[in-house]
């Protein structure tokens, strides 16, 4: 299956090895894997923000960037765009990109809800030890119903144990310019979040959805803690 | 025009001009056409057992009688265990002229009440017009007797059920009060005692109504 | 317009008190998981709990989309009960009625039952002026009122007090002895209460659920202080929005089976009380005269678009409150209104105008848990964006929006996206050091100086992906 790649803006600049991975499990289930060096973002920190007219000029790029490939399906690594790509064909309602919008959004997918639901796929050979821990980012979990993929996807990898933390699915606190507007808030969100971490032993933090994890990581990093964060991606790509 | 019939016509005209503003309305339909609720549940559990089962569960207490005279001699018998030394009365049929079957030293307090009188009685007396099997809740019919305050005011409040008037759900209990010649004018609802967990969410419960629910269920 | 005692516009100092105060934070992480946990049990008890969800996101869809029908519908119906009704376009009319009312029966004591209404229009305030003695019989509210403060939950009022204080706050106003024991507290609360009760000229309360069909009102509770309040009193007066109305009787089902469960985890609460008229001989129990205030406030311009319209379909069962991350570490009064947590968020800006509360709709990280356990399926996380769509449009975020602008601008090509992006990178490298900006860097970019208070600056990688896909994987397809 042809796929192509949406790495968004953050993975690309910021956490590029979630891509490199992500296009590695692809390849590892079969697919074609293509990427159009022309996006840039799909719109969601304007959007979130109220831009309306902001976040429509960037999301017209995307679009135009994705009506060009003959792709059967868009996959991103992550669970937030994937909603905000979801939305765009609300956010275009009556206006003459709303057909392409639809057209993406039909064929845009999360990369583990890609792999189990529409490849069927689950076990890609992979291999880690550690105690991981996976972390329902809320775009995924509430907007696009992704509980069951990545559990299943990590089960399969060898070595993993997987922990359940009593907060897997509460906020982390980031919500975008939240995280900065109200960041007493959204600090205090995420150590209501991560208090259960310590008890439990666990090695690193899984998620799909950059944001979030950078959100953690860079608080566990001030708190000096040892727990690592990882992209799906990453533990899928990984062999040992 | 008044300043009331003033402020209804600006009210309902705003209204109307904001439902009528944006392009085209759905037609007025309720969305619920045959039955009251959709998604109830085919039963045959024992009605009487459900209703104690679930009254007991929210602390309620449940005595099974076989007839009035045996239900009478109960109560006489729980009121002189607690010491209760007066009963306030409701206007049903069957407590009337109680005072020559009470025991001694067991007042009768018949309805109407002085306010006062009510604030300081030790157990109230009534009967439920309905139970409902799926809460253990008591229905109170206002147009059939008065007993809402018999039933709120004093510390324990001791009800008379048959077990005929009790039915599966909440939504047959509302079809039921519908049903009658003119619309209750009160209808209560009772599913236990008092409650409150208004501090340190510590459940207490007797706060203004009583803190102990009796239902003696009659054949 | 406007809601009594709005104090939005301080969010942020209320936010920063409600952070440092660790007992508040206590007991708002025990309160809310404990309502969480219950509610999960209660609505498990039932097969069809989304199904309900439906029913009754439809049956008010039907009700607000055609409320110029049911509205009037209730109306007629309930004058022809012999209940007296009241309308006031707003909340200064709405006082005004009821002074008018309370000083033509010459009420002096007035005992109410929680009413989120009347905390909406500031009543008890306009009554003390008045020279009446509006008394909460509410445990909750009765103890918030006793310590002069504003209620934090829409179910717990009480929420942010320990048992410790609510001890010292008997004995000083009350003169009880001193105790911890909330079953000591609670029997003092009846005997005094109780008192009040007896003397009162007037009851007044709230409505949970107005019929159309039978012209009734409905009333919820657990404690029997709105059974007191609507029966004893010669006079009662109930205070509703204009969205309280259903249907049909036959609706109640459906909502008494949701309210209790999402607000309490209770399969129902103690007592309901469905009151259709004054009593109609002198040998009847029940007030005299029964007579019912009809608020707009706001509410008939909600109702415009279909989007904003969802809001009034609000049960005010609470399960949003216990729901949102935020609201857990934050407790009701940061909110600054008399609706807190994320129905707060919506309800107060479109009641209240976004000028005082415009921070409300941005105090959320749109998790969307609130949607998650909304009874009625409003989408919150929805009516948050579109507020914060219309406060861009009013322009009330100043130099943010030239930031957004410069973003858009960026965004749109992939050569000022590279660029950009290879500008941030190289000074990240100059200026941060071990994930630190320095403070005259935080000073200039607040936002920089607000990430770095509690977190690492994360640096930009240093080859980008799309760097890595050309010169590595693009070749590799096999």
């Amino acid at each position: 299956m042809k796929v192509s790649l949406f790495v968004t803006c953050l993975v690309d600049q910021l956490w590029p090895s979630a891509g490199v991975a992500a296009v590695e499990v692809l390849r590892r289930a079969g697919c074609q894997v293509e990427f159009d060096p022309e996006q840039t973002c799909c719109g969601q920190p304007a959007f979130n923000s109220g831009y309306r007219e902001e976040a429509r000029k960037v999301a017209r790029h995307f679009l135009n960037v994705m009506t060009k490939s003959s792709a059967e399906a868009i996959v991103s690594p992550s669970g937030s765009c994937v909603a905000m790509v979801h939305h765009l064909p609300k956010l275009f309602e009556g206006t003459p990109d709303h057909g392409a919008a639809v057209e993406v959004a039909e064929r845009t997918f999360e990369l583990g809800s890609f792999l189990v639901k529409r490849l069927g796929i689950e076990d890609l050979g992979a291999q880690y030890a550690g105690r991981l821990s996976w972390h329902d980012s809320c775009h995924g979990l509430r907007e696009l119903g992704i509980y069951e993929e990545p559990r299943r996807l990590l089960r399969r990898v060898q070595g993993v144990e997987l922990i359940e933390l009593p907060t897997h699915d509460s906020c982390c606190g980031f919500g975008g310019t939240f995280s900065v507007k109200h960041s007493d808030i959204s600090v205090a969100m995420l150590d209501y979040k991560l208090q259960a971490l310590q008890d439990q032993n666990v090695d690193a933090l899984v998620g799909a959805d950059v944001s979030c994890l950078m959100q953690i990581r860079s608080r566990l990093q001030r708190r000096g803690s040892k727990v690592q964060t990882f992209h799906l991606a990453e533990i899928l790509a990984s062999r040992g | 025009m008044t300043r009331n019939e003033e402020a209804k016509e600006a009210i309902l005209q705003r209204v109307g001009q904001a439902l009528n503003g944006g392009g085209v309305r759905a037609p007025r339909k309720h969305p619920i056409t045959d039955q009251h609720y959709a998604g109830r549940p085919q039963t045959d559990l024992d009605l009487v057992s459900s209703f104690q089962e679930k009254l007991e569960s929210v602390g309620g207490k449940v005595i099974r009688a076989q007839n009035l005279e045996q239900a009478f001699n109960e109560l006489w018998s729980i009121c002189q265990e607690r010491g209760i030394r007066n009963l306030a009365c409701s206007d049903a049929p069957s407590f009337r002229d109680l005072t020559d079957q009470a025991p001694e030293g067991l007042e009768i307090l018949d309805f109407p009440h002085e306010q006062a009188e009510l604030l300081e009685a030790e157990a109230g007396l009534s009967e439920a017009q309905l139970g409902i099997a799926e809460t253990g809740t008591l229905v109170l019919d206002g147009e059939q007797e008065n007993h809402r305050l018999t039933s709120l005011v004093p510390p324990v409040h001791i009800a008379f059920l048959s077990s005929k008037n009790i039915v599966l759900h909440l939504g047959e209990a509302l079809s039921r009060a519908q049903q009658a010649r003119s619309f209750p004018r009160t209808l209560t609802f009772i599913t236990g005692p008092s409650r409150t967990a208004d501090i340190e969410l510590t459940l207490v419960v007797g706060v203004h109504g009583p803190r102990e629910l009796v239902v003696f269920l009659l054949p | 317009m406007a809601i009594h005692h709005l104090e939005s516009v301080f969010f942020r100092e209320k936010v920063a008190e409600a952070l440092e105060d660790q007992t508040l934070r206590g007991a708002l992480q025990n309160a809310t998981g404990l309502f969480r946990q219950r509610r999960l049990a209660a609505t498990a008890s039932l097969s069809d709990w989304e199904k309900l969800r439906d029913q009754a996101r439809a049956i008010k869809a039907e009700t607000l989309t055609h409320l110029d029908h049911y509205l009037p519908e209730f109306v007629a119906k309930a004058e022809s009960n012999g209940i007296k009704v009241h309308w006031a376009r707003d909340h200064q009319e709405a006082c005004q009625v009821i002074s008018q009312l309370v000083s033509e029966k010459q009420a002096r004591r007035i005992v109410k039952s929680k009413s989120m209404t009347t905390e909406e229009i500031g009543l008890n305030h306009v009554l003390e002026t008045d020279g009446a003695e509006p008394i909460e019989t509410d445990l909750g509210e009765w103890i918030i009122q006793l310590a002069g403060e504003t209620p934090s939950h829409i179910i717990v009022p009480a929420i942010h007090k320990t048992k410790a204080q609510i001890a010292d706050l008997f004995v000083d106003q009350l003169s009880i002895e001193p105790t911890q024991d909330a079953e000591e507290l609670t029997k003092a609360a009846r005997r005094i209460l109780r008192h009040h009760f007896a003397q009162a000229d007037m009851g007044i309360s709230g409505v949970n659920f107005a019929i159309a069909e039978t012209g009734s009102i409905l009333i919820l509770e657990n404690e029997g202080n709105a059974r007191m309040s609507t029966s004893l009193p010669k006079v009662h007066l109930a205070v509703m929005g204009l969205e309280k109305i259903l249907p049909r009787l036959a609706d109640l089902e459906v909502f008494l089976r949701l309210l209790p469960r999402s607000g309490t985890g209770q399969h129902l609460t103690s007592y309901q009380s469905i009151l259709s008229g004054p009593k109609r001989n002198p040998d009847q129990e029940g007030p005299e005269e029964l007579h019912l205030l009809i608020l707009d406030n706001g509410r008939s311009a909600i109702l415009a678009e279909e989007i904003t319209r969802q809001s009034l379909a609000c049960i005010r069962c609470g399960a949003c409150l216990n729901a949102c991350p935020v609201y857990q570490q934050i407790g009701g009064h940061a909110y600054g209104s008399v609706y807190p947590g994320p129905i707060g968020a919506i309800i107060t800006p479109q009641l209240a105008g976004l000028s005082e509360t415009k921070n409300l709709p941005y105090a959320s990280s749109l998790c969307g848990a609130c949607r998650d356990v909304c009874p009625v399926k409003i989408d919150i996380p929805e009516i948050l964006l579109h507020l914060r769509a219309k406060s861009v449009e009013a322009h009330e975020n100043g130099k943010e929006a030239k930031g957004f602008r410069m973003w858009a601008w960026i965004n749109r090509s992939r050569f000022r996206f590279v660029w950009a992006h290879r500008l941030a990178r190289l000074g990240g490298r100059i200026f941060m050091k071990n994930g630190q900006p320095p403070q005259w860097l935080q000073r200039r970019a607040p936002v920089l100086g607000a990430w770095a208070k509690h977190r690492q600056v994360p640096t930009l990688a240093k080859r980008s992906f799309r760097e890595i896909w050309k010169k590595e994987l693009s070749r590799k397809q096999p």
